[in-house]
Formats: C-alpha cells, sequence, structure tokens
C-alpha cells in the first residue's frame, strides 16, 4: 500500500490485492483506512524511484523492438498532455518484429512472462494503435483483436476509459453517455463541438482510425546487430568477441549502403533486467570492424564503473546511431604514390584518435581550431578531435615577419591569473611583479599591446563580454631570462580606477 | 634565383634520372638540348615541363634518400645520360603549378634536410656534440620546467618537433601527438596555437592529449608510438612519476626506435632518475640577447647536455631561429642580459628557496 501527502493529508493512492479486498479504495486518507484496518504496512510515495524504475524496464524492454515509449494518459496526441499525470504506460512497437518472436500471441506471452519473472505485475495487449493497445491492457488485458476489431471491443468500456479530464468525464456520465457506445453512437459534429477534438480524437485512435506519433524514448538506430544467447553468457572476453563479430555485420550492410559509422553504441541486455549502453564515436566514417571493436575495448577498459556481466547477459547489441557517406575511392597511381604515405598516415592518426578519445573522454584529445578574432584566448581553442571535423577554421594568423620575436606566447593561464605588479609609470611596463608568491624583477620589457573588446559586442558601460575591459599586453623578460605575457586590465581614469595586473601566458 | 641554386639543384638532378627510365620505356623522342639545360641552374621552370616525371621522382625524396650536396661527386645519371625532355608525354598543365609547389615544399622541408640517417639537424653547436643531429627514432628526455620556467621546457620540445614536421609554410613528417598531464597544464598553461606557431610547429599537426595522470600520460604516449604515423610524440608527465621507471623508458625507446619516430619525455618538476633515453637534457632560461636595451630577441635556452650515448655532454647558451629551425649561438657582442643566463643555469629555483638541481650523468 503505498501513500502520499494530498492536501495535507496521507492519502491512499496504490493498494495491492489484499487490500482491495478488505474494501479499501485509493483516494482513502490513511487515517480513515487505519480506523478500519489498523494493521496495514504502508509505504511513502516515491514517484522519483517509480520514473527510474520505468526508464530500465524501458531500456530492457528494447530488447524486444527498438521503438519503446513510454506513455502516460496525456499523451499521445491532445492538447492536455502537461499536467495529464506522469507516464506510467510501456508501448512497444512491434510493427515487424512480431514474428521473430513467433507470432503476436507468443510475444505479449513472452513479455508479460518475463516481467512476471521480474517480480512485476503487468498486463498486455496487442493493438493497432498505441492508445487502443493501453486502453484494452487496462481495461481488457490480453486481448489481441484483429484489424478493425478495436471499435468492437472497446464498445462496452466505460467512458472513463477515454482518459479525458474529470469534468468532461462526469458531464458525459450526466448525459447518460456511460460507455463508449453510448458516447460513439451521438452525432460526431455535435460531440466535436460539445467537448472539442480531443474528445473524438481519443474515440478515433481507439477505433484504430487515427494514430498519433508516437516519439520513442531512445533514438531508434539507423541499424543494428545482435545476438541472443540461449545461455546467459557471462564471460566479458567471450561478450568482446561477439561484438567483434556483429561490427563485422554492421560493416556488411555500411558497405552495401556506402556509409561508413560515426556513433555507435552497444547495449549489453543483462537476463536479471539491467541494461548497460556503452556509446562510441568517431573522427571520420568507419567500416572496419575491427576499429569498431578496438573503440568498445578501449571504452570498456575505461569505464570507471566496470561493467558487471552479473549472472550474464543473454543479450548483446550493436546499434548504428550515425552515418556518413564512406564512397571507395581509388587512387590514381601516380596519386597514392604521392600521397599515399600521408593518407595512410592520417588514417592511423584518425584511429588512435579514436581510441584515445574512447579512454579518456572525448574532450580530452583535441586539436587546435583558429577563430577570427583577436581576443588572444579566443583566437585559438583546443576543440575535441572527434568533433574537429565540423569546425569551420579559417586559417592561422601569419607570424610576424623572419628575424622578429614571437608575439604570441606559447601557452596561456585560463583563466590569466592576477599578479601584484608595480609600474614605474601609470602606462609603462611593470617594473617587477609577484606571480605565485615568487618576486620577478623585469629586465626587458616590450609593449603596450593595446586589445581592446570587440566594440560591436560592447554593452552601454564601454565593457566587452562577460564585462571584459581593454587590455594592455606587454612582453617581459625577467632577470632569470624567463618570458611572460603581462597584461593591465583597464585603462587609467577611463575604465579603472585602480586597473588590475595579469599574467596571461608564458613564452618560450 | 641567385639565391636559390644549390636548394633547387640537387632534387632536379635525381627528376632527370628518373625522367630517363620512363623515356625509354615509352619510347620518346631524340632529347632536343640536354647539354645546354645541364650547363644552366634555371631550375625553376624545369619540373614544369616533365610533368609526367615529377610524382615518380617524389617518393624518392619521401624515402628519405640522402640528398646530395650540390657540389658533390654523385652517381651522375647527368653526362652519361642526358635527361630526354618529353615535351609531350604526360605534361598535365593543371597540375604541374601544384606540383611545382609541392617539389618546391620539399625542397625547403625540414624533414628532407634532416633525412641524413635519420637526424634531425638542430644547429651547429649541438649536432656536433650529437654526431650529427638529433637521432629521431629515439627516446629523448628533457628535464626543466623550474617554476616560471616552463614554457622554456615547452618551447624547447615546440622547437624540436617544428624542426623535424614543420611549420604554416607546409613540410613532411606526420602528426604531432603532444600528451600532457593534468598537472603540468595546470603549472604551465594550455598550449596556445600561435605561439606553437611563431616557434616554427603547424598547429594543425598537434593532437593535443590531456590524461590526468602519469600512467595515462606514458600509455596515450605509448600508443602513438606503437599505433599511429606520428612523426613525434611529446609525453609530458609532471613531477616524479613511480610508473617512469627504467622498464617503461625503455618501452618508450623501443617502440620510437621501431616506428622511426621522434619520442620526447619533458620531466617538469622532476630530479633525473635512471632511463633508458639516448640523451637528457636540462633546459633554463637565458637571458634575451637583442642588443637593443629595450624589447626580447629570439628564444633563448640555457641547455645542457648531461648524458648523451653519441657523443660528448656539454654546455651551451644558444638562441632558436624559428624561420630556419635551427639553434644557434647567442648573438654576439649582446651579452645575456645582466646575470640571467648564469643566474638561470645555476639558480633554476632560486627565487623559491629550492636546492639547486645537480647535474645528473
Amino acid at each position: 500500500m503505498v501513500v502520499r501527502q494530498i492536501a495535507n493529508a496521507p492519502r491512499l493512492v496504490a493498494l495491492d490485492a489484499a487490500a482491495e479486498r478488505l474494501g479499501l479504495t485509493a483516494g482513502l486518507p490513511l487515517a480513515d483506512a487505519r480506523a478500519r484496518v489498523p494493521h496495514l504496512a504502508v509505504a511513502q510515495d516515491d514517484p522519483a524511484a517509480d520514473a527510474a524504475l520505468l526508464s530500465a524496464l524501458a531500456s530492457w524492454c528494447e530488447r524486444w523492438t527498438p521503438f519503446v515509449a513510454l506513455c502516460g494518459p496525456g499523451d499521445p496526441g491532445s492538447g492536455e498532455a502537461a499536467g495529464m499525470g506522469t507516464p506510467c504506460d510501456l508501448v512497444l512497437d512491434i510493427t515487424g518484429c512480431a514474428h521473430l518472436f513467433g507470432g503476436e500471441a507468443a510475444m505479449l506471452q513472452e513479455v508479460l512472462e518475463r516481467l512476471r519473472t521480474l517480480g512485476l505485475a503487468a498486463a498486455g495487449a496487442v493493438a493497432a494503435t498505441a492508445r487502443a493497445a493501453r486502453t484494452l491492457a487496462r481495461w481488457r488485458p490480453g486481448a489481441r483483436p484483429a484489424a478493425g476489431e478495436e471499435q468492437a471491443l472497446t464498445d462496452p468500456l466505460p467512458v472513463a476509459a477515454l482518459e479525458l479530464p474529470e469534468a468532461t468525464v462526469r458531464t458525459l456520465i450526466g448525459l447518460g453517455l456511460t460507455t463508449l457506445e453510448a458516447v460513439r453512437a451521438q452525432p460526431r459534429a455535435a460531440l466535436a463541438a460539445r467537448f472539442g477534438d480531443a474528445l473524438t480524437g481519443r474515440l478515433d485512435e481507439l477505433a484504430g482510425h487515427a494514430d498519433p506519433p508516437v516519439s520513442p524514448l531512445r533514438p531508434v538506430p539507423l541499424t543494428l546487430a545482435e545476438r541472443r544467447f540461449a545461455e546467459p553468457m557471462a564471460d566479458m572476453e567471450t561478450a568482446l568477441k561477439v561484438l567483434g563479430d556483429l561490427a563485422r555485420e554492421l560493416c556488411l550492410l555500411l558497405e552495401k549502403q556506402g556509409r561508413g559509422a560515426r556513433r555507435l553504441e552497444a547495449a549489453f541486455f543483462r537476463s536479471d533486467g539491467a541494461v548497460r549502453r556503452i556509446p562510441a564515436a568517431t573522427a571520420r566514417p568507419v567500416r572496419d570492424a575491427a576499429r569498431m571493436a578496438g573503440l568498445f575495448r578501449e571504452k570498456l577498459a575505461a569505464l570507471a564503473d566496470p561493467l558487471d556481466p552479473g549472472f550474464g547477459f543473454d543479450v548483446l547489441r550493436l546499434s548504428l546511431l550515425a552515418s556518413e557517406p564512406l564512397a571507395e575511392r581509388q587512387e590514381s597511381f601516380t596519386e597514392s604514390l604521392a600521397s599515399g604515405a600521408a593518407a595512410q598516415e592520417a588514417a592511423q592518426m584518425d584511429a588512435l584518435v579514436d581510441i584515445l578519445s574512447a579512454r579518456l573522454g572525448a574532450h580530452r584529445v583535441m586539436r587546435f581550431a583558429a577563430h577570427d578574432t583577436h581576443i588572444p584566448e579566443a583566437a585559438a581553442r583546443a576543440h575535441p578531435a572527434l568533433a574537429a571535423a565540423a569546425v569551420a577554421q579559417p586559417d592561422w594568423p601569419q607570424p610576424l615577419p623572419p628575424g622578429l620575436p614571437a608575439a604570441r606566447p606559447l601557452t596561456l593561464f585560463e583563466p590569466p591569473e592576477p599578479v601584484e605588479a608595480l609600474a614605474e609609470v601609470p602606462d609603462g611596463p611593470p617594473l617587477r611583479f609577484r606571480w605565485r608568491r615568487a618576486l620577478h624583477e623585469v629586465a626587458r620589457a616590450e609593449g603596450p599591446e593595446r586589445i581592446a573588446p570587440e566594440w560591436w559586442q560592447m554593452d552601454g558601460q564601454g565593457r566587452g563580454q562577460a564585462g571584459a575591459l581593454t587590455r594592455d599586453y606587454f612582453r617581459v623578460e625577467d632577470t632569470g631570462g624567463r618570458r611572460f605575457w603581462l597584461y593591465r586590465e583597464g585603462l587609467y581614469g577611463r575604465e579603472a580606477a585602480r586597473p588590475r595586473w595579469f599574467l596571461h601566458g608564458l613564452f618560450a | 634565383m641567385s639565391a636559390q641554386p644549390e636548394r633547387a639543384f640537387a632534387p632536379r638532378r635525381s627528376l632527370a634520372a628518373a625522367t630517363g627510365a620512363l623515356a625509354f620505356s615509352s619510347s620518346a623522342e631524340e632529347p632536343p638540348d640536354g647539354a645546354d639545360r645541364r650547363a644552366s641552374p634555371a631550375a625553376g621552370a624545369a619540373p614544369v615541363r616533365e610533368g609526367s616525371a615529377v610524382p615518380v621522382q617524389v617518393p624518392a625524396l619521401l624515402s628519405g634518400a640522402p640528398p646530395r650536396e650540390a657540389g658533390a661527386p654523385g652517381p651522375r645519371a647527368w653526362g652519361a645520360d642526358p635527361p630526354p625532355a618529353v615535351p609531350g608525354a604526360g605534361a598535365d598543365p593543371a597540375s604541374s603549378p601544384a606540383t611545382l609547389d609541392a617539389l618546391r615544399a620539399l625542397v625547403r622541408s625540414p624533414a628532407r634536410a634532416a633525412s641524413p640517417a635519420g637526424r634531425l639537424l638542430l644547429g651547429a653547436p649541438l649536432d656536433a656534440a650529437l654526431g650529427g643531429g638529433l637521432p629521431r627514432g629515439a627516446l629523448h628526455e628533457v628535464h626543466g620546467g623550474a617554476p616560471g620556467a616552463h614554457g622554456v621546457l615547452l618551447g624547447f620540445a615546440a622547437a624540436l618537433a617544428g624542426a623535424l614536421v614543420g611549420g604554416l609554410a607546409g613540410g613532411l613528417g606526420g602528426p604531432v601527438l603532444w600528451v600532457r598531464q593534468d598537472m603540468s597544464v595546470r603549472e604551465g598553461g594550455r598550449l596556445h596555437a600561435p605561439g606553437c606557431a611563431e616557434l616554427g610547429l603547424d598547429p594543425d599537426r598537434i593532437v593535443l592529449v590531456e590524461a590526468a595522470d602519469a600512467a595515462g600520460v606514458l600509455r596515450a604516449a605509448e600508443d602513438g608510438l606503437r599505433q599511429a604515423g606520428a612523426g613525434v610524440v611529446i609525453a609530458e608527465p609532471w613531477g616524479a612519476a613511480r610508473v617512469l621507471d627504467l622498464t617503461a623508458t625503455r618501452r618508450l625507446a623501443l617502440r620510437a626506435a621501431e616506428r622511426g619516430a621522434l619520442a620526447l619525455l619533458l620531466r617538469p618538476g622532476a630530479e633525473p632518475e635512471p632511463s633508458a633515453a639516448a640523451t637528457r637534457w636540462h633546459v633554463a632560461p637565458a637571458g634575451s640577447a637583442s642588443p637593443l636595451p629595450f624589447g626580447l630577441g629570439a628564444p633563448a635556452f640555457a641547455l645542457e647536455l648531461a648524458r648523451n650515448r653519441f657523443g660528448p655532454t656539454g654546455r651551451w647558451i644558444v638562441e632558436f631561429d624559428a624561420d630556419a629551425r635551427r639553434f644557434g649561438p647567442l648573438a654576439p657582442g649582446a651579452a645575456p642580459s645582466g646575470r640571467g643566463a648564469a643566474a638561470a643555469r645555476h639558480r633554476p629555483a632560486g627565487d623559491h628557496g629550492a636546492p639547486a638541481r645537480r647535474a645528473a650523468s
């Protein structure tokens, strides 16, 4: 028995069969229920845990079809989706899947059987539309109407089955329309005029005439390859080997389509209901089974929370989430001589980037991209190498003419580190400065190089993005020969009363 | 043209040899005026006319055949077999300028200059001690990076990498895999691409990897040496790391030797320990050599070659010419600013009272 705090009083929201036999009903205040039956076992309602369980179940149900959705009374379709209760039903689109499990009846049987083994009470139905299936599962569990039979089967159901707002249901009953058959007998135009499109829409859905789209919980993969085991398989090495086989199957499909994989996902369905999904991405389209398998090997080795086979996996699935055209290309003889080595190097580097990204995380393997701005920290950014191909980049600014020393430091601190600096004249270079507690005497200085915030991004007070001020940069060498890039933030008098000094980078 | 003749001359000869072979198999016409063209070193236009031969000649350079000196007596294909100019055969006007550009890039490329027996030329004083340049298929250990001097350590690595793979102007050699430990990033800052470009290292060639610990750095670097076509692998773990023992460095050295890649192991904040590296360097900042009282000169390094399998150890104060990608002696006449270099060498962490570094064997 589950209670929830409603209007300052704990009320029953869900009960088991034994409680129902005692005459308790949902909505009853807990105090009243206790008065009738003193020894009630009560649990507090936990919507978050419910949602988590349902979502885990949905994930697990993907063993039957890649299209699994969570539906509540509100959806699918019509306006009142928001606020009409939480999703509470699992909808599996089994179009084209049923024959794999011995037909609809056998499939329904298997799904319910497996849910029951997990210790859940489940009821199911198969119908032409998501709403019809959900309604029948509630009111006529096990129903499996043939095409066109939905209307006959739903006719005797009470109007509550329409899952419309309570006021509408009460009005319908007040009008004497207690069953769906009675409602359907009314002229459609009048119903629509009185109750809006929602009512007629629901009726159509229940009759199998309309089927508004249901969005799946997870994007449906483009292609997938899977292996089912007769007995749960608990050996990780074997699992990886099977993953390699699946990758080969996927590559055959990809080859026919002339495409290569960019994003993949391996799903490990454990026999006890847990599902673990491992995504992997590649820098360029890949159609090499060994590379795919290698990626997953790295990913699995790098997991902070290692994959636990538990009692074993019974389904392994490799899904293709994104692909890109990858044409076979034949190089001419001379071309291959000239660029073959370079192309091979690039391919090997891509493979390395994929592997390292899989092991360390995509954000830790980077390539540089130039940006068209003069703000130093924005002019060159390191992007994840996996996404680098997508970043359009201008050319690198040409270095200064030969003979001149570097204008930009080799490293930048993000964010710039504040220093205490002493300057001879207000606008001049610093005489000495203290950085990280060490005092540096300036021997040589070059500057200032004034970098103002970009005027097109300034606000009314003359400040750039995030309150940036004008910076006067100095290239500075201390008596030890160390070279620093310092700047003074703000112009004396105009932007700041006491400009602050920062150390932004180190030169070679 | 007068400044270029030696540079342009060397490839032309091997080009001619290849052309000869092609011409015989395709029974070309009589060479019109081989002797005349041989005499004039007006090299620029010649490859354009012999478009068909150009791609054949490229791999000969790629494979690392030592380029002949301009004046050295080599196996001269010229005298015995004058190059038949084949005006029509395969001359592709569309591809010729591109090919010419590629050739020029090859001629200029530092990788070609570095090709003598897989060594990387660093500049006269260092090359002599190393016995003709820094060996490529080997592990080199670089210490340094005292507080505030991290930039010099990174700059030395970037300069070496740039000398091998080239800068924005083009070049050969594969990508540069630079693996940094998070702690090192915090201490020394993030790599700034324009700064790399100014040290002569093309930022587009850099693949930057950040790992949380020294073991991750080592593993990524070893993968890079084993698997990828990286020309340079730079590993930058921070401080003393137990995983960086003799075995680990030997593994790196072996992988580098297998691939012929240049492996640099930067050791910021670490004391020298036994390692399998071929050379060990200590890098410290040196004062600018600019003759003017203001302004900074070229990057200057106080280098110490503390361990050298190929010759004597030594100490130099050098500055790096990013355009030629060579180290040279500090500009004469300009003593290192004040006590700069000396302070840098003898008191690397002086500001912090840390013990001065001992020269490692």
